[in-house]
């Protein structure tokens, strides 16, 4: 791993520990430029993460906590009568001004509310009354969704599921991890201890820099390989979506970055296909034995390898 | 779907069984519901299964609202939820959009949320479609009920009576076509009623082979078709048998199967030689050869002549003769000269199957073809192995390529074959993920070395810039330890496959 993201995980475990690895893929997404879904159970740090990510990157950060009388105005803003007189002055939103929003309990926010704020997210710029208002650069959704409980709530159709980069799940900690926690926090707050290791600015590099490592026609052909396989799956009522493919595309590119490489390999892509895609697909019996991981988990094994699927083919550079 | 096709033929051949061997009705009838109670619950849970119908249209239901949904999303991105219009009087005072209102200078209503007309029209077709399925398997239901039913008719005495006058009608037609004799059947006066009936199955099989699509189904009724034919000796009119077994033939290549997917191709190739071999031996009628086959096979299955009319008292009375033509007969010319046959008399005029020249010529065709491959067989298998050897050979010219991305990729990939050649190889993992399980095949320093290659070959193959010329010695060098080494522990079995069958020790 980058010795820069290595530092970056460093800073964040002094705050959560014992999850190194899902730590790891959120900043992936983080430099892949996507955004990312924690379904969690409540109470296993989710805001402690964001606010100890935000720290460690020196970037700025908000949480939003959904209920169902948030307005989608309440996010992107809205213009109000000037009090000086004549015209209309536009008053920003939660989402204006800040690189890091953290949406708790998404699903209990209305539909449109939702919908104001993936359009946000997609665009990376919010529309009130004609007008257009860019969002910062860098700017990150973590968004979480409570399933327990979830009486009265509105759950994320797939549809808007789609549009998360990675679909994650921070858990409970370990018997170490947890007497960890406990040990750490009974006379200061770690989070104090927490760093910027890591400007704006080289975020935004790192992000480019993800963004121009290579993935080849056969890198690029096992992905599309993968997601054409799901579509036919006989487990699977829908599919992984072109935008699947993309984004699957992306995180490849994130984690080859991670590793130290300028080029993707099929390990790469292997690693996290089942974060970015688990989400998107839909089971015909979501009841029965089979879960979307272990479907997901058959692909790999069944669709061939493109380290030996470039022999069977004869690949140009 | 298998299931019930599989339980509707097993059905009807149950009912052929106890039709033909089961003399008396009461146990026939006895036995078909003992069958029954097994084959209906089979045929019930395809069809008759309301719940998980239930289950899967209320997920069809679930699906429809999902892709709907994914429909509308993608579709209409930015929508809003209503049209914006001008305040019209009549129209709420709760409906004006007073923002846009202050923004345009002028009262702004915005319309209740409506689904767009296409997206209404497609919702609707998508629900059509679901519903198309439904009637689909529904009418499919209802042609198997049928079929069973109409079957089931024959267990009736009077349907049974005129099959048997409509089969010693095929047995007149046979006898005079061919040199066989038939037993006589129990017969009614009519066999219009068979007749219709048996039309009627052979309407519903067929309209449940296009229905269901079922290969497999095709196939069986062209078998069918061909085994009667042949059986009897019998033959329908040549353009009607080419029309049939080309529709099969047609029927079986449909949806040609795509590359790799090798037993719907194998299915697809096979049931097409079928039917143009059908359409050869149909098209002048039954063949001496087919009905001189069909005959032996139907003396073994009935025995209907005694074994002491095999010939032994040529003159006792009633005993049979030889299919044999005399030459005495021949001599005599055609005509009505008696041909002396082991078991059946029969004139030499029955003895005139119809044989157009023309297949004679396409049997000494056939008859040269196999000549030549008998004659080439035995040295095609070095004819093979040398053009793949020198195949090998010059593949082997890459690994001094100027490309050393491609020499290095081309090296490896020798590597990689001669491990899953000896069962080293870990399947479908990238080969950076295999060093463990060859550390435990090999050897541990092997192991290293070659993930030390797996890694050049990553760089070779995925980064569009070739690694360094001592990357391509390293990756010779383990290619050279892997065929000492492997070689050295191969079986004679697995070296005579490496050198012959996978042309890699050269």
């Amino acid at each position: 791993m980058r010795r820069e993201l290595g530092s970056i995980l460093d800073e964040i475990e002094k705050v959560i520990s014992g999850k190194r690895e899902t730590v790891e893929k959120i900043l992936l997404a983080l430099l892949a430029e996507g955004h990312v879904l924690l379904d969690d159970v409540p109470g296993v740090g989710k805001t402690t993460l964001v606010n100890a990510l935000s720290r460690a990157l020196g970037i700025k950060s908000r949480r939003i906590q959904f209920t169902p009388d948030v307005l989608p105005s309440d996010l992107v803003g809205f213009t109000m009568p000037s009090q000086a007189g004549g015209g209309f002055v536009y008053c920003p939103g939660a989402l204006l001004g800040v690189h890091l929003v953290m949406g708790d309990e998404i699903n209990r926010a209305s539909s449109k509310t939702q919908s104001a704020l993936l359009e946000a997210m997609e665009e990376r710029q919010v529309t009130v009354d004609g007008t257009t208002h860019a969002l910062e650069k860098p700017f990150i959704v973590i968004a979480t969704e409570n399933s327990v409980g979830a009486a009265g709530t509105q759950m994320l159709p797939y549809a808007q599921m789609d549009r998360f980069l990675v679909r994650l799940s921070l858990g409970y900690p370990d018997y170490a991890a947890q007497m960890a926690m406990l040990r750490e926090r009974q006379d200061r707050e770690p989070m104090d201890s927490v760093q910027t290791v890591l400007s704006r600015e080289r975020l935004s590099a790192m992000q480019q820099e993800v963004r121009s490592v290579v993935s080849s026609d056969a890198i690029l052909d096992y992905i599309t390989r993968l997601t054409m396989a799901s579509r036919e799956h006989a487990a699977l009522s829908l599919g992984i979506s072109p935008r699947g493919a993309l984004f699957l595309d992306r995180m490849s590119k994130a984690m080859a970055y991670a590793r130290g490489r300028d080029y993707v390999v099929g390990s790469d892509v292997a690693d996290v296909f089942t974060d970015v895609c688990c989400h998107r697909v839909l089971l015909k019996d979501p009841d029965g034995e089979k879960q979307c991981e272990d479907v997901l988990k058959e692909l790999l094994r069944t669709v061939e390898n493109p380290d030996r699927h470039r022999f069977s083919v004869r690949w140009k550079k | 779907m298998k299931g019930r096709i599989i339980g509707s033929f097993l059905w009807l051949f149950t009912a052929l069984c106890l039709y033909f061997f089961e003399n008396n009705t009461g146990t026939r009838i006895v036995l078909c519901l003992t069958v029954m109670l097994f084959v209906i619950p089979w045929i019930r849970r395809g069809f008759f299964a309301p719940r998980e119908t239930e289950k899967n249209d209320k997920k069809t239901d679930e699906k429809t609202d999902a892709e709907a949904d994914l429909f509308r999303t993608e579709t209409y991105p930015d929508a809003a939820p209503g049209e914006v219009r001008d305040y019209l009087p009549g129209d709420s005072v709760h409906r004006i959009h007073w923002k846009l209102t202050a923004k345009r200078m002028k009262l702004t209503v915005r319309e209740d949320g409506t689904e767009p007309q296409d997206e209404k029209r497609r919702t609707v077709r998508r629900e059509e479609e679901n519903g198309k399925g439904r009637r689909k398997r529904r009418l499919i239901l209802f042609l198997l009920v049928l079929f069973v039913l109409l079957l089931s008719l024959f267990l009736l005495s009077p349907v049974r009576l005129s099959a048997g006058a409509l089969l010693n009608t095929v047995f007149e037609e046979s006898e005079g076509a061919n040199a066989y004799v038939y037993e006589r059947l129990p017969a009614g006066e009519s066999a219009q009623a068979a007749l219709w009936i048996l039309s009627g199955m052979l309407a519903v099989l067929t309209a449940l082979t296009v229905l269901t699509g079922s290969r497999w189904m095709g196939l069986g009724m062209m078998a069918a078709g061909a085994a009667l034919q042949v059986y009897f000796g019998l033959s329908l009119p040549g353009p009607v048998n080419v029309g049939i077994f080309l529709l099969f033939a047609l029927w079986a290549l449909r949806d040609v199967p795509r590359r790799g997917d090798g037993r719907r191709l194998f299915f697809s190739a096979a049931a097409a030689l079928t039917a143009v071999v059908c359409i050869c031996l149909f098209i002048p009628g039954v063949d001496g050869a087919t009905e001189a086959a069909s005959e032996k096979v139907r003396d073994a299955l009935e025995p209907v002549w005694t074994a002491s009319a095999g010939g032994e008292d040529e003159n006792a009375e009633g005993v049979s003769e030889t299919r044999h033509t005399h030459p005495l007969a021949q001599e005599e010319g055609e005509g009505e000269a008696q041909v002396f046959r082991a078991y059946r008399p029969v004139t030499s005029a029955q003895m005139q199957i119809s044989a157009p020249e023309w297949i004679d010529v396409l049997r000494i065709f056939l008859m040269l073809l196999l000549t030549c491959a008998a004659v080439i067989a035995p040295f095609l298998p070095f004819m093979i192995w040398n053009v793949r050897r020198n195949r090998a050979l010059s593949a082997r010219k890459v690994f001094e390529s100027e490309d050393t991305a491609e020499a290095v990729c081309a090296i490896f990939s020798q590597v990689i074959a001669w491990l899953d050649a000896l069962g080293f190889g870990e399947g479908n993992l990238p080969y950076r993920d295999w060093t463990e399980g060859v550390a435990g095949s090999v050897s541990r320093e092997y192991a290293v070395r070659f993930g030390r290659c797996a890694g050049s070959f990553e760089e070779a193959a995925y980064s569009g810039h070739g690694p360094e010329e001592e990357k391509r010695q390293e990756a010779l060098a383990l290619l050279k330890e892997t065929e000492e080494t492997l070689l050295s522990r191969a079986t004679f079995r697995q070296k005579l496959r490496l050198r012959y069958g996978l042309c890699l020790w050269l």
